[in-house]
């Protein structure tokens, strides 16, 4: 079980990663790992893995994450149809 | 124009990008270039190793600059490339603040504006109070307080090949003196081959090979075709899971060159080009920020065959911060 103060990597396709400190143990994966990808120049959807490629699922509280490595793997959607947008920082 | 003095060890990175509408603010960004906008910082990078191979795998910094100039270019955020204490000029990539307007664009849609707007960019120096300001606001989340970032590390990039290659014939001459696109013969007949077959399923690959710097001319040389495992989710689109797409990226490594994929010839009976539509422009992003070279894009029309290549078969990539169509070529041998 993840505690304040532990840290977590979350790396990005391409080796580049950010490490940081649980603040809040029970704020959700989709809502730090949101801020981590938009920071990370990541653009559209995204899923979260742990180290051996399995998705992680979103609503998962930090501190019950099974891995303090995580992936933000983006889904590539070629398609002919305006939706998603660049991140903006 | 607007001058700020080098400092040593002091990159001038940060971007101030500001948007609004009838000349009131709605919101702006600041961005760390590196992050903010991979495939320009890249670029640059990769300019500087083209003008002297020697300097591949050094650490470099980014500085930039706002230059006020006169159309037909307007104002440029011209960026540098420097390197050691002495902050070496290694090259240089002037920019129209224009080409910015993805990042605006992408403001402007989180914002909601509606109609035409307005956008602005500014150059920042990192050690700008504005700046600490504003890294501090984002730095401490109430969730998750973040510790290191290797996002803004700078490297030149190695590992390509200084020779002109082999001889190439040109598929597509458009325009343009940086950037290529190029196939070995057997990946152009495996692309065609499957696009010649195709009329449902927009079909996608990743692209692995190598890179050439000779001339002054970056080009990516497209030797081995990853079919990505996709899921139709729609009319004339396909999806690809982050965790297919993590494995795949995983198993290419540096080789990542360029995504490849397939166009319908009309959409709802709209005819259709050979080149990105803004989700497809999301899928280079994301490409762009996974491999430490400049992609290309590759897209072939269904139906396209090695004869009637031209028209149907079109190479993109970024030039300047704009996802341009490149020249593409294919070389002789198999």
């Amino acid at each position: 079980m993840n505690k304040i103060g532990q840290e977590l990597t979350f790396k990005i396709l391409g080796g580049k990663s950010v490490r940081g400190k649980i603040r809040n143990a029970n704020a959700s994966l989709a809502s730090v790992a949101e801020t981590l990808a938009r920071r990370s120049g990541l653009a559209g959807t995204y899923e979260c893995l742990d180290p051996d490629g399995q998705v992680l699922a979103p609503e998962c509280r930090l501190s019950d994450l099974p891995t303090d490595t995580i992936t933000l793997a983006p889904e590539l959607t070629p398609a002919f149809r305006a939706s998603c947008g660049f991140p903006a920082g | 124009m607007n001058t700020l003095t080098v400092k040593d060890g002091t990159a001038v990175n940060r971007l101030l990008v500001a948007v609004g509408q009838e000349d009131s603010l709605a919101g702006y960004r600041i961005l760390e270039m590196p992050t903010g906008f991979p495939a320009l910082v890249k670029e640059l990078a990769w300019r500087a190793v083209a003008a002297d191979a020697s300097k591949a795998g050094r650490p470099w910094q980014l500085h930039m600059r706002r230059d006020e100039r006169a159309e037909p270019t307007g104002p440029v955020i011209v960026m540098e490339a420097r390197t050691g204490a002495d902050a070496a000029l290694l090259a240089v990539l002037p920019v129209p603040a224009r080409n910015f307007g993805c990042i605006a664009d992408a403001m402007a849609r989180e914002l909601n504006m509606k109609g035409t707007y307005q956008f602005y960019v500014q150059v920042l120096s990192s050690d700008d109070p504005f700046v600490g300001e504003w890294d501090d606001r984002r730095r401490g989340d109430a969730d998750f307080e973040i510790v290191a970032d290797t996002g803004s590390e700078l490297v030149l990039p190695g590992g390509f090949t200084a020779s002109p290659g082999t001889e190439r014939r040109t598929v597509d001459p458009a325009d343009g003196d940086w950037l290529r696109c190029v196939f070995t013969a057997g990946a152009f007949g495996e692309f065609i081959a499957a696009a010649e077959t195709e009329h449902s399923v927009e079909r996608h690959w990743a692209g692995a090979g190598h890179v050439e710097l000779s001339d002054g001319v970056y080009r990516a040389v497209i030797e081995r075709l990853v079919e990505l495992p996709a899921e139709a989710a729609g009319k004339a689109w396909v999806v690809t899971r982050g965790r297919d797409w993590s494995r795949c990226q995983a198993g290419i490594g540096d080789a990542l060159v360029a995504y490849l994929h397939l166009h319908p010839r009309e959409i709802e009976t709209r005819p259709i080009r050979p080149a990105p539509s803004s989700n497809d422009a999301v899928i280079a992003w994301n490409i762009e920020t996974s491999t430490p070279n400049l992609a290309v894009y590759p897209i072939a029309l269904f139906g396209a065959t090695a004869d009637a290549a031209a028209g149907d078969v079109a190479a993109h990539g970024y030039v300047n911060g704009l996802l341009k169509r490149i020249p593409l070529e294919v070389t002789h041998d198999e």
